[in-house]
């Protein structure tokens, strides 16, 4: 059951980590871990964000790193905020409803 | 030692590819090439280039068997999500491009702007303030260092420092890209604090244009990939029935693409007719 939320939710907190800013692969991995219970292992990060590559709701550049090879930076396209934005909006009510019922 | 750590990783790597082995080509190339960088960022930021260091970056990874079973589940749920038209033309275009697609598309010339987002990840400590104007400091030894540890190196001693990447070395062989092989002024040299010390780099901030295989031998691909400073891996061989035994069928990324130096270029080699 958890399983199955987190897997329906992490595109959608990767998504809302890039909104503000790019980030390269280790960067998004250990932010992702570090939340608690989002990933088991930051290497199962990558086959989601080749996922949403493909799909379109974020692209990559190249940048050169201050302190080792070069990075690719991954970065939100404008059907990846729309897909965002339909989804906080579905969350919220979502959220709203579950928290009702267990109160 | 450090030909120890890179065969840990190069371990870890091969365990990953058998495992992603059932996936999509195109798919496998660029969780491949994700691993690889973030084994490679991670390293670069360890403090020491220790056996521990490296291990415990590959346990925060996952087993590979790990991330290949995601790698199955995500394969299977894109499948019911080419629900717009907009993804499904991004699909069919990915489909029709083929495999290249990997690395080059969004890829433009590497850029060396950042906005301040960049900046603050793993910044390194260039900024001491702490030594006197005038104190004498002696410069230390840190070619052969890996940028990053050089920079630490400097910055203890409160010097600063600028970079030079050496576009004529191709970081090909045993000296990584992003070692430092010259420093100026030299180690023990002594200077005023905050001086600034130049490094020259191994490698290029300049991308490197994939070349074409096609039609070469495994061979001739494998050398014409080490002159551009790029590494070969192979798939297949694979039947054809018009291309020749031993020849390249196909590449990717695909000729033209920029790529950054020492990135792999996987080939894909005909068996003959079956």
């Amino acid at each position: 059951m958890l399983a199955q939320m987190r897997r329906g939710a992490i595109e959608y907190c990767v998504l809302a980590l890039l909104r503000e800013q790019d980030r390269y692969g280790l960067e998004l991995a250990r932010a992702l871990a570090e939340a608690d219970g989002l990933v088991t292992s930051e290497g199962t990060v990558y086959p989601l964000l080749t996922r949403l590559r493909r799909e379109g709701l974020v692209d990559t550049t190249w940048e050169e790193s201050p302190n080792g090879p070069p990075r690719r930076y991954f970065r939100i396209t404008k059907d990846g905020r729309a897909a965002l934005k339909s989804f906080s909006a579905q969350w919220e009510r979502f959220r709203t409803t579950v928290d009702a019922l267990l109160e | 030692m450090s030909d120890d750590l890179d065969a840990i990783c190069a371990e870890y790597m091969a365990r990953l590819k058998a495992a992603l082995s059932g996936l999509p080509s195109g798919d496998r190339t660029q969780i491949v090439e994700q691993v690889s960088e973030h084994i490679a960022s991670a390293r670069a930021a360890l403090p020491e280039q220790t056996e521990a260091g490296v291990r415990e970056i590959l346990e925060r990874l996952g087993q590979p068997e790990e991330i290949a079973s995601e790698a199955k589940a995500e394969t299977g749920s894109s499948k019911r999500r080419a629900r717009t038209p907009v993804l499904f033309a991004a699909a069919l275009a990915v489909v029709l491009v083929g495999v290249g697609i990997g690395i080059p598309a969004a890829l433009g010339a590497f850029s060396s702007a950042e906005g301040p987002a960049k900046s603050n990840v793993i910044q390194p400590p260039n900024n001491s303030t702490s030594q006197a104007a005038d104190a004498n400091v002696s410069v230390p030894e840190v070619t052969g260092e890996q940028l990053n540890l050089a920079v630490q190196a400097l910055a203890s001693s409160g010097l600063a420092y600028k970079v030079s990447y050496s576009p004529g070395i191709q970081p090909v062989g045993t000296v990584p890209i992003g070692t430092v092989i010259v420093q100026r002024p030299s180690a023990g040299t002594m200077v005023q604090g905050a001086s600034v010390i130049t490094l020259t780099v191994v490698g290029t901030a300049n991308s490197v244009t994939v070349p074409n295989l096609a039609g070469q031998s495994q061979a001739q691909a494998q050398s014409t990939l080490a002159s551009a400073g790029l590494i070969m891996t192979v798939n297949g061989p694979v039947a054809s029935t018009n291309v020749a035994r031993g020849v390249v069928i196909s590449q990717s990324p695909a000729a033209g693409a920029a790529v950054p130096p020492r990135s792999s270029v996987a080939v894909t080699v005909s068996a003959g007719p079956s």
